[in-house]
C-alpha cells in the first residue's frame, strides 16, 4: 500500500507542484489549505509523512506542528517545514516545535524526494 | 509579536520648550531614518519586481525549451527516446523551483509592507501629537518630531536584514 | 541542472533551412494579383516557427525580423492587407537575410544588426500601410491594449559624460517636462540610469516616444535613444498575449529576446471579456495546426488551474510597479524637508507641519497600495462556476444558465480560497432546489432556461458576492415542516425572515432525497459558519416561484480604520471610530444595578447595558466604573456602554487579520501596530455588544433606526 502524505500550504499551486511530485513518485497525497483543516484531517487519518508552510493565511506552520505533536497518532511523525524562512531563529522554534526536518523553498524537486523517501522508508 | 500595548510606553509628557534649532535637529533626525526606512523599501520592491520579470521569462523559456525538446525527440526517433524524457525530466525539475517564485515574492512583499505599515504608523502618531495646532505651535511640532525621530529610528534598528537568500533556497536541515 | 541548450541548436538550424527553403518556393510562385492563400498562410506558419526557435535560443536578430514577417503576413492572410509585388519582394529580401544570420549562427558569428534593423523598418512600413481592419483585428487580439500600447524609450548614458546623481535628476527633469508630467513619474527610470547607465522609459498615455526623441536631442546624442523594435511576442505556439508595457519595461538582456507568454495555465482565469479574445487567438492557433478547421473553446496545455494564485503574475507586477512609483514621489518628499532642514533655515512649525502632512498623505497612498497587493480580482474564484453549472445541470437534468457580474472586483487573496466551498454550496443549491425541471417552468410560465447569477461587488468596506436563482424559491411549508419534524419552536405566523433562518441550523435539509450533487450536512449551517469565520454574513431573500438571493457579504481583511485608543489599566485597546456615539463620565446616580454585578446606564431615558470591558478582556488593574470612562457604542441597531479607564486619542490604524497571527478572539476584531511597535488590539464592537446583552426597548419615543 502506498503511503499517504498531507499537504499544507495556503497556495493551491504550490499544493499542486507538491501533489504533482510526490503522486509522481507514487505517493498518494491529501491537500489541507490552512493549520486547522490539517488537524481536522489528522484526525481523521494517520498520514506517513506531514509537510508543512510556515506563513499561512489561516495561521502558521511552527502553532500546527505543536497542535499535532499533541495528538498521539503524530507524536513522533514525520513531519517537514518547507518554507521560504531561513533564519535561526525561526529554525529553532520549528525545532522546538517538534519539527522533524526544516526546508527552505525554492525547493528541488529530487531533493524534496530524497528527504520523504528517507522518512517514509 | 509583543502583547498588548501598554500606556508607559506612550511618549513622555516632559516637554521643555525646543528652539528651532533643535526643532529642525529632530526634523533632520526623523528624515533621515525615514530615508534610511524607505531605501530598504525600495530595495525590497525592486528586488521584488526583478522576481517577478525573471520569473515571468525563465518560465516561458522553460516551455519553449519543452517543445524545443519535444520536436528534437520526434525526430531522433525510437533510439532517442531516453535521452528525451530524460532531457524533458531535467527541465520540468528546474521549471519547478522556477515555480515557487511567488512565495519569495509575497516573502520581499511582505518585508516591504512590513516597512510601510510601520513608518506610516509612527507618521501619523506624529501628526497627532502635532494635534491640530494650525498657528504653528512650536512645542507641539518640535516634540512631535523627536518622537517620530525616535519611532523611526527603532523601526530602521529592528528591519530584518530583508530578502531571503536565494543561495538559502533548497537547504535543508535536519533536527 | 540547466539543460545544456546547444545540443538543441542543430535542430533548429535543420528545422529553419527547411522553413526558409518552403517560403521560398511559396514567395516565388505567389502572384499578387490571385495570392493562394494556403501560401500566404504557409509563409506565415514557416516564420513564426523560425521565430519560437530564434527567441529561445536567444538569435535576436533572427527573431525581430521573423517577428516583423509574421506580423506583415498575418495582415495579409486575414484579408487586411492586400499582397502586392512590393511586399513579395520585401519578403524575399527578409528570407534572404534570415538565410545569411542563420549561416551566421551555425558559425558562431554574430549577425548583422543593422542589417536586421533595415529589414524590419522596411516589412514594418509595409504592414502599417495594411488598413486598419488589420489592425483592428490584431487589437482585439491583444486584450491589454491600452497599457501594451503605451510608449517606450530606451535610454543609455553618454559614454564619458559623468554619471552624477544631479546630472541624471537634470535628464529626468526634461523628460518630465516633455512628458507633462512630474519627475516622480520616472523615479525608477532614474534610479537605473544611476545603477546600470541605462534605463526603459515608459511614457504616459498620449506620448509619442519617436517625438520624445526628439525632444530630448539636445541633450542626448542620437545614439542613446532607441525606440526599441516590437516586443517579439515569443509565441512558440503554445502562447498568446503581449506582456503589458510595464513588465516589459523589466530590466532584461536583449529586447528581442524577450518572451512574452500567457501559457494555457492562466486562460481560465482571464475575465469575460478577455476570454472572448482569448478564444479568438485560440482559433489562430488551432488554424494554424488544422487549416481552416476552426474550434472554439478549445483547451490546451494541461487542466484548468482555477486558483487565486494563477492572476497574480500580470497583476502583481502593476501593482509592484505602482509601490515603486509611490515610494519613489515619497523619497522626494522627504529629500525636500531633510534638506530644508539640514540647511537649517528657519522652517516655520506650520511649514514643517504641512510638509509633514504631504509626506505622510504619501504614506497614506503607500499604504493602500501595498494591500492592494494582497488583493486579486474574484474571477479566481469565479471561473470555475460556468463549467461547473454547465456538468451539474446535466446531471440534474436542468436546463440553466449561469450569468456573472462583476469579475474584476478584489478581495483578498487570503479569503479567495476559502470562498470556493461556500459559493460552490450555494451555487449547487440553486441548481438542486432552486431551479425548478423545465416543465415545471413552462408550466408556470417562466423561460425554459432558467439563470443563476454570480455577482461580486465592493460595498463599502465590505466585498459583497450574491448568488441568485429566478427558480421556485424556497419552499415556507417545506421548511416549518421539517423544522417542527427537528423540535423547533416555531408557528404558523412566524415572520420570514425568522423561516428563513432555520435553514442555518445544522443538519436542516428540506431535501426529500438526498441528491448527492448538494449532499446533506455539507448544509447552509457550514456555510454561515465558514463566512462568518472571516467576519462575514450570509443573508437569504426569496420569493416564491420568482427566486432566491443569497447575499454573502464580507469585509474587506486588511483596511486602514479610524480608531480611538483607549486604555485600560495599564494596556492600550482600539475602538473603530464609527461605532462610537458618545462618551462620557457617569455619575453614580446614573448607573443602576439589574440583577449580580451587572448595570446599566441611563442616559436620557435611555436604558443601556454596562460593560466592564476590563472583566471581558481579562485586565487586572483597572479602574472601577465610575471612576472611569463610558462609551456609548452601537451595532445593528443596539446599543452598550463600554467601561474603560480613559480615552486616549484618535488614531488610524492598519488593520491586520488577527488569525494569521493568533486564533480567533472572541472580542477582538484585528490587531495593529502602534508607533511604539507594540500591538494594539482592535475591540470587536458586535460581539460586545451582543456580550453586554440587552433589555428594554429604547425609551419611547425613539424611532426605529435605519441602519446606513
Amino acid at each position: 500500500m502506498s503511503k499517504a502524505i498531507l499537504t499544507v500550504d495556503d497556495s493551491a499551486s504550490m499544493r499542486q507542484m507538491l501533489a504533482f511530485i510526490l503522486k509522481g513518485a507514487g505517493y498518494e497525497v491529501v491537500q489541507a489549505t490552512s493549520p486547522d483543516e490539517a488537524i481536522a484531517m489528522a484526525l481523521e487519518r494517520e498520514f506517513d509523512l506531514v509537510l508543512t508552510d510556515q506563513n499561512m493565511a489561516g495561521g502558521d506552520g511552527i502553532s500546527l506542528i505543536g497542535a499535532l505533536r499533541k495528538l498521539p497518532a503524530y507524536a513522533s511523525k514525520p513531519i517537514i517545514m518547507l518554507t521560504t524562512e531561513s533564519s535561526d531563529e525561526m529554525k529553532s522554534k520549528g525545532r522546538a516545535a517538534g519539527a522533524t526536518g526544516w526546508m527552505v523553498k525554492p525547493f528541488d524537486p529530487n531533493r524534496l524526494l530524497e528527504v520523504v523517501r528517507k522518512f517514509t522508508g | 509579536m509583543k502583547g498588548p500595548a501598554k500606556r508607559n510606553d506612550e511618549p513622555g509628557s516632559a516637554r521643555a520648550r525646543m528652539t528651532p534649532a533643535e526643532t529642525a535637529r529632530a526634523a533632520l533626525a526623523a528624515m533621515e531614518a525615514m530615508s534610511e526606512i524607505l531605501q530598504a523599501m525600495a530595495a525590497d520592491l525592486a528586488q521584488s519586481r526583478k522576481a517577478l520579470a525573471a520569473a515571468f521569462q525563465s518560465i516561458a523559456a522553460r516551455f519553449a525549451q519543452v517543445h524545443s525538446i519535444a520536436l528534437a525527440g520526434e525526430a531522433g526517433g525510437a533510439a532517442a527516446t531516453a535521452d528525451t524524457l530524460h532531457a524533458l525530466r531535467a527541465v520540468v525539475d528546474a521549471l519547478t523551483v522556477e515555480l515557487q517564485f511567488e512565495d519569495t515574492l509575497g516573502q520581499r512583499l511582505g518585508h516591504a509592507a512590513g516597512k510601510i505599515d510601520a513608518a506610516g504608523v509612527a507618521l501619523s502618531e506624529a501628526r497627532s501629537l502635532m494635534g491640530g495646532a494650525a498657528d504653528g505651535d512650536a512645542d507641539s511640532t518640535g516634540h512631535a518630531l523627536t518622537v517620530l525621530a525616535r519611532t523611526l529610528d527603532s523601526i530602521r534598528n529592528a528591519m530584518d536584514p530583508g530578502a531571503p537568500q536565494p543561495a538559502s533556497g533548497g537547504a535543508i536541515e535536519l533536527f | 541542472m540547466a539543460v545544456d541548450l546547444t545540443q538543441f541548436h542543430a535542430v533548429f538550424f535543420e528545422e529553419a533551412a527547411e522553413h526558409l527553403a518552403d517560403m521560398e518556393r511559396r514567395l516565388v510562385a505567389l502572384d499578387p494579383a490571385d495570392p493562394d492563400r494556403e501560401d500566404v498562410d504557409g509563409i506565415f506558419r514557416a516564420a513564426h516557427s523560425i521565430k519560437g526557435g530564434a527567441n529561445m535560443f536567444g538569435f535576436a536578430e533572427i527573431a525581430q525580423v521573423t517577428h516583423e514577417l509574421e506580423t506583415l503576413l498575418d495582415a495579409a492572410r486575414r484579408g487586411g492587407l492586400q499582397v502586392t509585388n512590393a511586399i513579395v519582394d520585401a519578403a524575399l529580401g527578409a528570407r534572404d537575410f534570415l538565410q545569411q544570420a542563420l549561416s551566421a549562427a551555425r558559425a558562431g558569428r554574430p549577425a548583422d544588426a543593422a542589417q536586421a534593423e533595415a529589414q524590419s523598418a522596411a516589412l514594418r512600413k509595409l504592414a502599417a500601410r495594411g488598413a486598419p481592419a488589420a489592425v483592428g483585428q490584431t487589437a482585439a487580439a491583444r486584450p491589454a491594449a491600452a497599457v501594451a500600447d503605451a510608449q517606450t524609450l530606451e535610454l543609455s548614458w553618454p559614454a564619458g559624460r559623468e554619471r552624477g546623481a544631479l546630472a541624471v535628476a537634470q535628464l529626468i527633469e526634461q523628460v518630465a517636462q516633455l512628458a507633462g508630467t512630474t519627475p516622480a513619474a520616472f523615479a525608477g527610470s532614474a534610479r537605473q540610469l544611476q545603477e546600470d547607465g541605462s534605463a526603459r522609459l515608459v511614457l504616459p498615455a498620449g506620448v509619442d516616444a519617436a517625438q520624445m526623441r526628439e525632444g530630448l536631442a539636445f541633450v542626448l546624442p542620437p545614439e542613446c535613444m532607441r525606440l526599441p523594435a516590437t516586443e517579439a511576442a515569443a509565441d512558440f505556439g503554445f502562447f498568446e498575449e503581449n506582456l503589458p508595457a510595464q513588465l516589459a519595461a523589466a530590466p532584461a538582456p536583449a529586447p528581442a529576446a524577450r518572451p512574452a507568454a500567457d501559457f494555457g495555465f492562466f486562460d481560465e482565469n482571464l475575465p469575460e471579456r478577455l476570454q472572448g479574445t482569448q478564444a479568438q487567438a485560440r482559433d489562430r492557433r488551432a488554424g494554424d495546426r488544422r487549416q481552416g478547421d476552426r474550434r472554439t473553446g478549445d483547451r490546451r496545455g494541461g487542466a484548468p488551474v482555477a486558483d487565486a494564485d494563477a492572476v497574480s503574475i500580470r497583476v502583481s507586477a502593476q501593482k509592484v510597479d505602482r509601490l515603486i512609483n509611490l515610494t519613489g514621489e515619497m523619497m522626494i518628499g522627504v529629500s525636500m524637508i531633510r534638506s530644508g532642514a539640514a540647511s537649517e533655515q528657519a522652517f516655520s512649525s506650520s511649514a514643517l507641519g504641512s510638509a509633514l502632512a504631504s509626506v505622510e498623505r504619501n504614506m497614506r497612498e503607500l499604504q493602500e497600495a501595498a494591500l492592494s497587493i494582497r488583493m486579486i480580482p474574484i474571477a479566481g474564484v469565479f471561473a470555475r462556476f460556468p463549467r461547473l453549472v454547465r456538468d451539474l445541470s446535466a446531471r440534474l437534468g436542468k436546463v440553466a444558465e449561469l450569468r456573472m457580474e462583476g469579475e474584476t472586483t478584489e478581495l483578498d487573496r487570503g479569503l479567495m480560497e476559502r470562498l470556493i466551498d461556500p459559493l460552490t454550496h450555494l451555487v449547487r443549491n440553486s441548481l438542486d432546489h432552486g431551479i425548478e425541471p423545465s416543465a415545471m417552468r413552462t408550466a408556470a410560465g417562466k423561460p425554459v432556461r432558467g439563470t443563476v447569477w454570480l455577482r461580486a461587488r465592493h460595498e463599502g468596506g465590505n466585498v459583497v458576492i450574491e448568488v441568485e436563482d429566478d427558480g421556485a424559491g424556497l419552499p415556507r411549508e417545506k421548511i416549518v415542516r421539517r423544522a417542527r419534524e427537528m423540535g423547533m419552536q416555531i408557528d404558523e405566523s412566524s415572520s420570514d425572515a425568522k423561516l428563513w433562518d432555520l435553514i442555518f441550523a445544522p443538519g436542516f435539509s428540506t431535501a426529500e432525497q438526498v441528491s448527492d450533487v448538494s449532499g446533506r450536512g455539507v448544509g447552509m449551517d457550514v456555510v454561515r459558519r465558514n463566512v462568518r469565520e472571516f467576519g462575514g454574513n450570509v443573508e437569504v431573500s426569496t420569493q416564491p416561484d420568482k427566486g432566491t438571493r443569497m447575499t454573502v457579504r464580507l469585509p474587506l481583511t486588511l483596511a486602514i480604520m479610524d480608531g480611538m485608543e483607549l486604555a485600560l489599566g495599564d494596556e492600550i485597546y482600539i475602538l473603530p471610530l464609527n461605532a462610537i456615539i458618545e462618551s462620557l463620565r457617569p455619575a453614580p446616580e446614573d448607573l443602576k444595578s439589574i440583577g449580580g454585578a451587572r448595570r446599566a446606564l441611563q442616559l436620557r431615558g435611555e436604558v443601556l447595558p454596562v460593560l466592564p470591558l476590563a472583566e471581558v478582556l481579562g485586565v487586572a488593574e483597572a479602574l472601577p466604573i465610575t471612576e472611569g470612562v463610558l462609551v456609548v457604542v452601537e451595532n445593528a441597531g443596539r446599543r452598550a456602554a463600554l467601561a474603560v479607564d480613559a480615552l486616549l486619542g484618535q488614531q488610524q490604524v492598519v488593520v491586520k487579520n488577527l488569525e494569521a497571527n493568533f486564533r480567533r478572539v472572541h472580542g477582538l476584531a484585528g490587531a495593529t501596530i502602534l508607533g511604539s511597535g507594540a500591538v494594539g488590539l482592535i475591540l470587536d464592537v458586535e460581539a460586545l455588544v451582543q456580550r453586554a446583552g440587552g433589555f428594554g426597548r429604547a425609551a419611547a419615543g425613539e424611532t426605529q433606526r435605519d441602519l446606513a
